[in-house]
């Protein structure tokens, strides 16, 4: 069966005006690629800019996300309103950015063991992600690692 | 003498009897306090309560002021509070809010809702494709899950209608949190709605600062209630008024007990006839019943001072101004407007059984007019000087105004001006419209049933492509037999095969697509749930001529569906209007009849005398159009008012017409001040609609003054 609700990640973008490295492993293609890259949040957007292994700038404002790739001077605009996995999404980044879970309960059980938060999905998002983990040190975010339902994992931390 | 006792004894016993059958009745039968039941029921407005039985117009909405954490801790409490009321049937505020019969839909018939792509793939085209795909999967940017069941994407995403969101979170943009609850009671039914109003605001106590709720279902509940106050205050006070002013004018304590008994007799008698010929009546007839009613005591003033009762005469000139209200009023009780049919048959059986005691049973009573001189009497023979003014300087005046006043006359079209104007929810409404309607306007889809609705949705969906109807979320069997077919007909089992076979060349792991299109090949048939669809806003309405959904269109999508007669926009501002529009015209023809009978009565009854009495309905008809001209607007209220004010300026016309006699004066000039305090204390209420009869009044009442200065023809002293 389809799940209807398909969560998409913007990995690495969980750090206001950090700098930030992700590793991320598909299962499907059994592959690792390392992403660096640098986040910024303001009260009426985000941007996350990748610079390695490629170039792209992603803006979201309002209800519109605009993905540029810096070197092939192309960019694609996506309605935000039509994406609720995307929605979703930045409700994830900005809670993880204030330190405020409150956000996050709506999808997620949140337990807290040391500097690390556990969180075990319901609802749809349980079809897409297995478990969520949160290491804080010093009152900011160290470490986080998503892992999927299809086996990948994400793993991100700051620098 | 004991004759007379005997006569006022009988009279009393059998007052009192009627008047306790129809207090009992009264008690038994409420009247209605919602004003909209008052309004007019034309095509047009049945197509908007056609609207407001379905279900994606009964809603609760909830905001919460701010996006800080409190505010989404305080939504989401605020959702669980309002899911456990028994008025609301379900709560949504998150995505995860997705109600479970709505996720079985989606999943039995994603292959029939989302839109497919059935183009037939080369196996080298499917090679290319998973290619690009990994190349997507490992480059930087946004995480895609790789769906293994469509990797091609052959079956694109069904679209929903979407409120602002934000973080998967319904918000009012720039406001706050908006929670968005379906609830039970449809805006017509007023017992539900005052329940849901009582449990949400018990519910929401703890929580009300920094929120604001909303349902239409409020308006008729917090207007009755505010209406029902003011029509008590009113109809009190106009009967305070009236007791001082009849104590003061008449010094007869014992006929005043008689004339009071009267008056609350035809009043009340008159309500109950009116209700066994309308079921639904307003409680608004009440407030100017008791004023209309009240008025009848002219009559006794006219036929009391002037000796009648003491000389056994008959007064025709009483009697013609009687024939004259009558028929005005009577020919008001045609009009296609509850709240006028209403109050005018209310109006003209009450006058007319206050007429009859009056007129055919007081004589009996022997109740007599002193004759001793009196201070006042003075008063009215030197008022008697001043009417020096010749009738026709009033007639060319009045012309004058009229047509000065026409030019600048609006009609004020909008019916919910008439309505308590709830400043609250006025402002609550308009601060939620930005998260539901945005730009679109909700149209009715008609049909004789619901293969044919669920065609005509699929028409609709040609022509407006951007709209939101019945087919985004389901499909007809026409539609339903040809998508099952072409997915039959297409080579899934060979599709697969190359996957399987080029992944891996594609960089993928073996086998990881074994399962795609797999659900396919044992595609059972489309299956319509109508419970699901109405929580998706797509609700089948069964009705007496079929059945109808709801759409939602962009509002220049509106052209391209004009020649389809079965679409049917609904615009309440736009439908109201028309139906008022409508009212006025009616109004206007009974209007003319009424008028153009008046005149031939007044004519008839006083020949030569003509132009003085005519100066009582023009004068004050042209004063109040003055005054229609200069507020801006007029309603249809007002013209109801205008009209009684020509109708008991006739009364009077005819009356003093005969010849002026201080009496007839101090009649007249009693019955003006009846007049103010049971109208013109209207004035004072706050709903539009009772105000504006006692602004008419007021104007009406100084215009008719002013005619006391009009030269009589004839002077008998």
């Amino acid at each position: 069966m389809r799940v209807w609700l398909v969560l998409i990640f913007l990995v690495g973008s969980l750090w206001a005006k950090g700098e930030f490295t992700e590793k991320r492993y598909i299962y499907a293609l059994d592959k690792t690629t390392i992403f660096k890259g640098s986040i910024l949040i303001t009260d009426d957007s985000t941007i996350v800019r990748y610079t390695s292994p490629e170039k792209k700038v992603l803006t979201q404002t309002g209800k519109t996300l605009i993905i540029e790739d810096v070197e092939a001077k192309t960019s694609q605009t996506i309605d935000l309103s039509k994406r609720i996995d995307m929605s979703l999404y930045f409700s994830f980044m900005r809670s993880i950015n204030k330190k405020d879970f409150t956000g996050l309960k709506t999808y997620f059980e949140v337990n807290k063991d040391g500097n690390t938060y556990h969180l075990s999905p319901k609802s749809d998002v349980k079809r897409a992600i297995a478990k969520m983990e949160i290491t804080m040190q010093n009152d900011e975010m160290k470490r986080m690692v998503i892992y999927f339902t299809n086996e990948d994992i994400i793993e991100i931390e700051t620098l | 003498m004991k004759l007379k006792h005997f006569e006022r004894l009988r009279f009393l016993l059998v007052a009192l009897v009627f008047i306790a059958i129809g207090i009992t009745l009264f008690v038994k039968y409420p009247l209605q306090s919602d004003i909209s039941k008052a309004l007019p029921e034309d095509k047009t407005t049945g197509i908007l309560s056609l609207y407001n039985q379905f279900d994606s117009s009964k809603k609760l909405l909830v905001l919460v002021e701010g996006f800080t954490p409190q505010s989404l801790e305080k939504a989401n409490t605020i959702k669980e509070k309002l899911s456990q009321l028994s008025q609301v049937e379900s709560v949504y505020f998150g995505t995860s809010d997705i109600d479970p019969k709505v996720r079985d839909y989606l999943a039995k018939n994603w292959y029939y809702l989302s839109d497919f792509n059935a183009t037939v793939l080369s196996r080298d085209e499917v090679k290319h494709r998973l290619m690009a795909l990994s190349a997507k999967m490992l480059e930087g940017g946004a995480y895609t899950p790789l769906d293994t069941t469509d990797p091609l994407g052959l079956f694109e995403n069904p679209s929903f209608m979407q409120g602002a969101q934000k973080d998967g979170m319904m918000i009012v943009p720039n406001k706050g949190y908006c929670v968005i609850a379906s609830i039970r009671p449809s805006v017509g039914d007023m017992e539900g709605s005052r329940k849901l109003y009582d449990e949400v605001n018990t519910a929401l106590a703890p929580y009300k600062e920094g929120i604001v709720v909303f349902s239409p279902n409020f308006y008729s509940v917090e207007n009755s209630a505010y209406i029902q106050s003011d029509v008590e205050k009113i109809t009190a006070l106009t009967i305070v008024m009236l007791l001082g002013v009849y104590f003061f004018l008449l010094r007869n304590k014992v006929m005043l007990v008689f004339s009071l008994s009267t008056l609350f007799l035809s009043g009340l008698m008159a309500i109950l006839a009116v209700k066994l010929i309308f079921v639904d009546v307003s409680m608004l007839v009440v407030a100017f019943g008791a004023g209309i009613a009240t008025i009848a005591e002219d009559y006794l003033f006219m036929l009391f001072l002037n000796d009648d009762y003491k000389k056994h005469r008959f007064n025709w000139a009483v009697f013609w101004g009687f024939v004259a209200t009558e028929v005005g009023l009577g020919s008001l009780t045609f009009i296609d407007f509850p709240l006028i049919s209403q109050l005018a048959l209310f109006a003209f059986i009450s006058l007319a059984l206050s007429y009859l005691i009056f007129a055919f049973i007081f004589p009996r009573l022997a109740f007599y007019h002193e004759d001793t001189p009196q201070k006042s009497d003075l008063f009215f023979e030197k008022l008697r000087n001043f009417r020096r003014i010749p009738p026709s300087v009033f007639t060319v005046l009045s012309l004058l105004l009229v047509a000065l006043s026409m030019s600048h006359l609006t009609f004020d079209s909008n019916f919910r001006h008439l309505d308590y104007q709830n400043r609250p929810l006025l402002k609550a409404e308009k601060l939620f419209e930005e998260t539901l309607g945005e730009d679109r306007i909700p149209i009715l889809i008609e049909a004789k049933n619901r293969e044919e609705l669920l065609k005509r949705a699929e028409i609709l969906k040609e022509h407006a492509p951007s709209s939101y109807s019945l087919a985004n979320m389901a499909l007809s069997g026409a539609k339903s037999t040809q998508r099952l077919a072409q997915i039959r007909s297409y080579d899934f089992a060979s599709l697969r095969q190359n996957l399987e076979e080029t992944s891996v060349e594609a960089g993928f792991r073996n086998g990881i697509f074994k399962n795609a299109y797999l659900p396919l090949q044992e595609l059972s048939s489309y299956t319509l749930d109508t419970g699901a669809l109405r929580v998706l806003g797509s609700e089948i309405l069964t009705t007496p001529k079929g059945v109808m959904s709801l759409a939602y269109i962009k509002t220049d999508e509106l052209k391209a569906l004009a020649s389809y007669p079965f679409l049917i926009p609904i615009d309440a501002k736009e439908i109201l209007s028309h139906s008022a529009t409508n009212a006025l015209k009616e109004f206007t023809t009974i209007f003319a009849i009424g008028f153009s009978l008046l005149l031939i009565i007044i004519i008839a009854v006083t020949r030569r005398r003509a132009l003085y009495a005519l100066n009582f309905l023009f004068f004050p008809m042209s004063i109040i159009l003055v005054m229609f001209a200069i507020s801006g607007s007029f309603n249809l209220m007002h013209l109801f008012a205008l009209f009684l004010m020509m109708v008991y300026g006739i009364d009077y016309g005819i009356y003093l017409s005969r010849g002026e006699i201080s009496n007839s004066m101090r009649a007249v000039i009693y019955s003006c001040l009846t007049t103010f305090a049971g109208f013109g204390i209207l004035i004072l209420s706050d709903v539009p609609a009772v105000h504006s009869i006692g602004e008419v009044t007021i104007v009406g009442i100084i215009a008719i003054m002013m005619l006391f200065f009009q030269k009589g023809e004839q002077c008998r002293v």
